[in-house]
């Protein structure tokens, strides 16, 4: 592999050099995408911008209100073993330990995983139900869209030239709530979800069910996916075998999954209920009280 | 054009010049003429070039050399201390752990972090912590009954 490589201290030092060649200049944090892509012939940069050094993106932080601020920069493995993440944010603790393999995650991060936005990212489903926010750090300065809002398609983001995912931000939960992710996939480890579904629950009065649910899945159609339609089902009314069949048909209805070489489409639309079923499912199991 | 840097391998320091685009496997297996560490699939799936940089494992084929600068590096050839096999080494000998051999160093590190953090895992964390490093011989089997075994503490000395 042939470049130049640049390992700037600052956020604003990294986004300098990434601005000032645009195309020709491309971030690393751990290489498990940029440096397979290079070695394949798929890009060619004549600068490689080394993110490890960047203090402010290996942070995380409380952020006073019951959420928590996650640097984009912090190894995946790192996360999975905080006991903050484990109680209050289960549905991303379980889906960063389906991350590929320990040695894997020790060099992979949130920035990379977003960034890289593969419809099958395991970080995304559960930061969907999360409605976490990404900072960017850019030659026009920060913001702060919600992930709902980052991915346009396959390896397609809002990023814009000279600009770096900095931070994940976790708003609180709503009130005891549970989450959970559940992965299919051929094999456990090292390997990309044919299916994944976030589920995140809570206690609430309002809703005719007594509980309410964020749904999203993953490689099921270009971008992560929030199932707006499935969430409004589960909040209507008691979860008998007609909201089942109804929750099922909802989830069908909005993926767009493809055929390819480790799954069918039609294959993966039927998984895509199934593991929306077992992800509520899990989390009414947990919740106390055993609401529905 | 090469860059200069210094880490400490196997607790040895060392200073090299490197080209910027260079993986760490690289400089252990060219520069450094430590063969222990194996390229195998060269793209991250396939755990052989496991390495331990401050003590986590990690893919060496796809980490940047310069990223590793004043960093901590241990491979397969720092496990045995003064000629005396590391205790993971012994168990694997005894269990038959390990056949053609390619993979065993990178599982031996592997293993090696997984007990560095928790001294009496599990069946299933030990199968959990070597799921990065894929063996074609063995069928696993015996490499986690290995490292159980030495989690276990047979084979000290």
């Amino acid at each position: 592999m042939d470049f130049l490589i640049e390992q700037p201290d600052t956020v604003e030092e990294a986004v300098r050099i990434l601005a000032e060649r645009p195309g020709a200049a491309r971030a690393v944090w751990g290489g498990s995408d940029l440096v397979v892509e290079v070695r394949d012939g798929l890009s060619r940069p004549e600068v490689v911008v080394d993110l490890t050094r960047i203090r402010e993106l290996v942070e995380v932080r409380e952020t006073g209100d019951g959420g928590l601020s996650l640097g984009a920069g912090v190894p995946l493995e790192h996360l999975a073993r905080r006991p903050e993440l484990a109680e209050r944010f289960g549905a991303l603790a379980e889906a960063l330990r389906a991350v590929g393999s320990v040695p894997l995650r020790f060099g992979s991060t949130l920035g990379g995983n977003l960034a890289t936005a593969s419809p099958a990212a395991d970080s995304a489903p559960p930061l969907l139900v999360l409605e976490a926010e990404v900072e960017i750090a850019g030659p026009g300065g920060r913001r702060r869209p919600a992930l709902a809002d980052f991915f346009q398609g396959p390896r397609r983001t809002v990023l814009g030239p000279g600009e770096i995912i900095t931070r994940i931000l976790l708003p609180p939960p709503p009130p005891g709530a549970r989450g959970t992710y559940l992965k299919f996939a051929r094999r456990r480890a090292l390997d990309l979800a044919l299916v994944s579904v976030a589920a995140l629950g809570w206690p609430d009065a309002e809703a005719a069910s007594g509980v309410r649910f964020r749904l999203a899945a993953g490689a099921v159609a270009p971008t992560p996916l929030r199932l707006p339609a499935a969430e409004e089902i589960l909040a209507a009314g008691r979860l008998d075998e007609e909201t089942r069949t109804a929750v099922r048909r909802a989830v069908e209805a909005a993926v767009r999954p493809i055929d390819d070489v480790r799954a069918a489409a039609t294959y993966r639309r039927e998984m895509a209920g199934t593991l929306a079923l077992r992800a509520v499912d899990r989390v009414l199991r947990t919740l106390e009280g055993g609401v529905a | 054009m090469k860059v200069m840097m210094s880490l400490t391998v196997n607790g040895k320091l060392e200073t090299i010049a490197v080209r910027p685009g260079a993986t760490l496997l690289e400089v252990l297996r060219e520069d450094l003429r430590l063969t222990g560490t194996k390229r195998g699939c060269d793209h991250g799936d396939c755990g052989a070039c496991t390495v331990l940089v401050d003590g986590e494992p990690r893919l060496s084929c796809i980490t940047l050399a310069l990223q590793v600068r004043g960093r901590r590096v241990d491979t397969i050839e720092g496990l045995a201390r003064e000629g005396y096999p590391h205790r993971l080494q012994e168990a694997f000998d005894r269990e038959g752990a390990a056949q053609c051999g390619f993979c065993t160093p990178g599982v031996l590190l592997s293993a090696a972090a997984l007990l560095a953090g928790n001294p009496h895992p599990t069946r299933e964390e030990v199968r959990d912590g070597l799921a990065g490093n894929l063996c074609r011989c063995t069928g696993f089997q015996k490499i986690v009954d290995a490292v159980e075994a030495a989690a276990r503490g047979e084979g000290d000395r």
